[in-house]
């Protein structure tokens, strides 16, 4: 009784009431799996009507992201810095989707498509408004591609042709890709963010230039609908260019399910567009996404229930914490179509040495980067690098070349075998030396924030250190890492590996390796020409020679040029099978895993029908990874098909 | 000579704070000298061992790899401490210099060295060191500690130039420069005691602050990355464990922390007592 008199009892009680109260937030619930035992969620779930909502009364999908802070906030999705880019997909449409990891393809902005010769006819749907209540039309498809005429796709096309407000024909270049890499192509734009009316000004001028340039006399290069652009006009279309991105307008404008309400620099609120073509696919009225870049920060969010959705995979520990304080947490794995790895720059000694680095991959045990780096993650101990996607190896390669690849499996013998061969001895100190004696030091780079990164490299170095090459890592800031790297200032560099950026398959993922980032950080050679002056001229093109699968010398840039027109699957297999092998034989990078990244859904607010149902309680709310197509691809759309799809119309509120 | 060393442990050992500081600090100096002779540390991943609890074999645990925290933190001691000392005396040695002859010699000399404080106090330090990432490669805690001194000079600089002005129309300096002795003499000699104190405590200071401010450079990429580095150490407990979401990890998390604000500690009870052991005057008081 006197504890209940005393004033601080009362304030500790009434403080009590009002946490309980806050951590509440409204109606109780039990767990998910207690619902799934009881039977609540048994048969396929519909929408729930309003009347019925009880958790999410104000149907607010809450959400994470990241824009430039206001007053730098703009509306041109092409501006600097964007819009953010987890917002694309909530207010921008294009003519398809394609889910990133499967590299289906399905229509939106379009209705139907034919395949003619040399052509595809793109049917848009009719009454699609942009957000200010202009009509979108075959117009704004043909603005997107004359103003944004560096798209990849450009490349392959002679010519877009608008016949009537809803119908584009795109007019493929002779020889034109093979019939799923035109898909794809056309299906990894967002179409829908040039609206014409509000760009006529830059489209037009985009177009009077390009008119200006002469067709390209042969298809040895590459040009914007196959166009030879000087050096001059190049710099007027870039001017353009530049020039449109600063135009705004103030806030986005798109054809997307929802609008921009308001930003702050912590908070971006989207309302539902009452406009929107497709009415029935929009299950919530508002988006609210916060911007919280502290990870710990993040969890606390997810752990309280404050997201309905969370995207990402922290390390195991925490993961499991997680699912235990909330009971309403769903968790799903899935995997991601890029590798973390690490690649040698062959631009500096020993690393040019092919022995050398096929010693150093020796070295690694890939399991333990992997258990540091991202333990859901899944390495593949026989590959070095080859520019496919290891999940995919055995799909996109034969079995001849499969086994005809060297195993480099974790074999510190045969490391040490291999640099005896070029010289290398190991000293009483257990240091290896160069043949001059020298005892060599090793950097790997790595960006700063990329945590799985940085995490298996620490342990790269400590092995390659403990196997007598001392090797240290730098985390360097990645505003200059990727700069740095990509000139070749560190011996060994991290980077996402055996990747594609856009749809997932070999084309794809081996342009990165041959063409992009790849290539840059492993420092390959490019073709030289000597300029007017004598002086000497990079082309920027690939010059790389080196022996393939049956031994014979392959011009790996040649092969390249020559895949995307290849009609035949069995010859495009052939190349990929050579291109494959040769990156794996000659070892210009090692993967250490495959990525495996994960969505949450927070069960407690938002209702569907979560993929895998049958396995939730069984598996503790942490879902393993999908096995069959259909899961395989309901858990993909759970992370927005890799950021192309938009998610939340197969969810809804609670 | 003597009996100024024993007056001044005297003084140190009367202020219960300051001895109580000088006894940490001795701690974790034979830790940085003598730890790692006497146990040797393994980084190898053992997955299957993180987060492990206190025992016999791991005194305060292991890490989100399994490896021995007690023994990381003994070795990276030798590395804080190194780079603690050697960036303290950068700091002391350049902010004394360019303080000093700015004070004394008046006129261009001041105004120019003074101006380039002003920019070392002025200019972000951020982007510089990004620039200063691209160009220098740090390959030792002496060159490591030389840049972090570099960005650490400047107020102490001014604080000298201060107590210059002041000092140098005092009677006995006057006489110095009236005899004809040459300033290099008449800073050492006569003005440095005078600064002692203050300059002791600066040095402890700045140890301190280039201790933190060490595992923000290795995250720019100036410096290579030292898991074993205490402030690393508490960075990455914080990735892996998510500060609070993991409660298997909060030994491991708290441990470095504790050591960190341990040697903070120690340095700021030493430099308690320190003013009074090298202050006659406030020795007398």
């Amino acid at each position: 009784m006197n504890l209940l008199r005393s004033g601080k009892t009362w304030a500790t009680l009434a403080l009590a009431v009002f946490v309980a109260a806050m951590s509440g937030c409204g109606a109780s619930s039990p767990g998910l799996a207690a619902r799934i035992e009881a039977g609540e969620l048994q048969g396929a779930q519909k929408p729930v009507p309003d009347d019925q909502l009880k958790f999410n009364k104000e149907k607010i999908f809450r959400v994470l992201g990241g824009w430039p802070k206001p007053p730098l906030y703009q509306g041109n999705p092409f501006g600097s810095g964007g819009i953010g880019d987890t917002n694309n997909r909530y207010m921008f449409e294009g003519l398809y989707v394609f889910i990133r990891s499967t590299n289906d393809v399905y229509n939106v902005l379009a209705e139907s498509t034919e395949d003619g010769p040399g052509t595809t006819t793109v049917h848009l749907h009719k009454g699609v408004k942009w957000h200010d209540g202009a009509p979108f039309t075959s117009k704004d498809v043909w603005a997107y591609y004359r103003l944004n005429n560096g798209a990849d796709v450009t490349k392959y096309l002679s010519s877009i042709e608008t016949p009537d407000d809803y119908t584009v024909v795109f007019r493929w270049l002779d020889p034109a890709p093979y019939p799923e890499l035109k898909k794809l192509l056309l299906a990894q734009d967002l179409q829908g963010q040039i609206p014409y009316h509000l760009y006529q000004k830059y489209v037009d001028k985009a177009d009077g230039l390009l008119k200006q340039a002469k067709p390209l006399p042969d298809r040895s290069k590459d040009g914007p609908f196959h166009l030879d652009i000087p050096d001059e006009l190049n710099k007027q279309i870039a001017l353009n260019w530049n020039e449109f991105t600063r135009s705004g307008p103030a806030v986005p404008v798109g054809t997307g399910p929802f609008k921009f309400e308001k930003v702050t620099t912590t908070d971006m609120l989207l309302s539902r567009n009452p406009d929107y073509w497709q009415p029935d696919a929009v299950n919530y009225d508002k988006i609210w996404i916060k911007n919280v870049p502290e990870l710990s920060a993040q969890y606390a969010l997810v752990k309280s229930g404050k997201l309905d959705w969370y995207d990402g995979t922290p390390p195991k520990d925490i993961l499991e914490s997680l699912l235990k304080l909330n009971p309403d947490l769903l968790h799903y794995r899935m995997y991601d179509p890029a590798s973390v790895g690490l690649m040698y720059n062959i631009r500096r000694k020993p690393f040019e040495q092919v022995k050398f680095r096929q010693a150093l991959t020796y070295v690694f045990e890939k399991s333990k980067l992997r258990e540091i780096g991202n333990y859901y993650g899944k390495e593949y101990p026989k590959i070095s690098m080859t520019g496919i996607m290891p999940s995919s190896l055995e799909s996109e390669l034969s079995a001849e070349a499969l086994g005809k690849m060297t195993d480099y499996t974790h074999n510190p013998e045969k490391a040490a075998s291999l640099l005896q061969e070029i010289g290398w001895s190991k000293g009483p100190d257990g240091l290896w030396r160069d043949p001059g004696g020298h005892v060599p030091s090793f950097i790997i780079g790595a960006p700063n924030n990329w945590v799985p990164g940085v995490n298996s490299a620490q342990i790269a170095a400590e092995q390659l250190t403990r196997f007598g090459i001392p090797t240290k890592l730098k985390a360097v800031d990645s505003t200059i890492y990727f700069a740095n790297a990509d000139k070749g200032l560190y011996d060994m560099s991290m980077d996402w590996v055996d990747v594609s950026w856009g749809f997932q398959n070999p084309w794809s993922s081996l342009k990165v390796v041959y063409w992009d980032g790849t290539k840059k950080k492993v420092g390959f050679p490019n073709v030289k020409k000597t300029g007017a002056d004598g002086s000497e001229i990079d082309t920027g093109r690939l010059d790389l020679k080196v022996a393939g699968i049956d031994g014979k010398t392959v011009d790996v840039d040649k092969e390249m040029r020559r895949f995307p027109y290849v009609q035949e699957e069995s010859e495009r297999k052939a190349i990929i099978d050579n291109l494959a092998w040769i990156a794996n034989e000659n070892c210009w990078g090692v993967n250490f895993f495959q990525n495996v990244t994960g969505a949450w859904i927070n069960t407690r607010t938002m209702a569907g029908n979560y993929p895998m149902m049958d396995q939730i309680v069984q598996s503790g709310r942490d879902m393993p990874l999908p096995e069959t197509d259909a899961d395989r691809l309901a858990v993909t759309h759970l992370n927005h098909g890799f950021n192309s799809t938009f998610m939340p119309r197969e969810y809804w509120p609670r | 000579m003597s009996q100024g060393f024993a007056d001044f442990w005297r003084t140190i050992y009367r202020n219960k704070k300051s001895f109580s500081g000088v006894i940490i600090l001795a701690v974790f100096i034979f830790m940085a000298i003598f730890g790692p002779m006497l146990a040797s540390l393994d980084m190898t991943v053992k997955f299957d061992n993180r987060y492990a609890s206190p025992s016999w074999s791991h005194w305060l645990g292991t890490d989100y790899g399994g490896r021995d925290t007690l023994l990381q933190l003994v070795y990276g001691s030798r590395d804080v401490l190194t780079i603690g000392l050697f960036a303290a005396l950068f700091t002391l040695v350049i902010g004394f210099v360019v303080g000093a002859v700015s004070g004394f010699a008046g006129g261009r000399t001041d105004t120019a060295l003074m101006f380039v404080t002003n920019l070392f106090l002025t200019i972000p330090s951020f982007p510089v060191l990004m620039i200063v990432a691209a160009l220098v490669q740090i390959k030792n805690p002496v060159s490591f500690s030389f840049i972090l001194a570099v960005w650490s000079w400047a107020p102490l600089a001014r604080a000298v130039r201060s107590q210059l002005l002041s000092l140098k129309n005092r009677e006995f300096i006057v006489a110095c420069r009236i005899m004809g002795l040459r300033m290099p003499y008449i800073l050492s000699r006569e003005i440095l005691p005078n600064l002692t104190p203050y300059l002791a405590i600066n040095f402890i200071m700045a140890a301190q602050g280039a201790i933190v401010a060490s595992v923000g450079l290795m995250m720019l990429g100036l410096a290579p990355y030292s898991p074993t580095n205490w402030g690393m150490m508490i960075q990455l407990a914080v990735q892996n464990t998510g500060g609070i979401f993991n409660p298997k990890g909060y030994i491991y998390l708290i441990s470095p922390i504790l050591c960190l604000g341990l040697f903070q500690m120690s340095c700021i009870f030493f430099s308690n007592g320190l003013e009074e052991a090298l202050n006659p005057r406030l020795r007398s008081n």
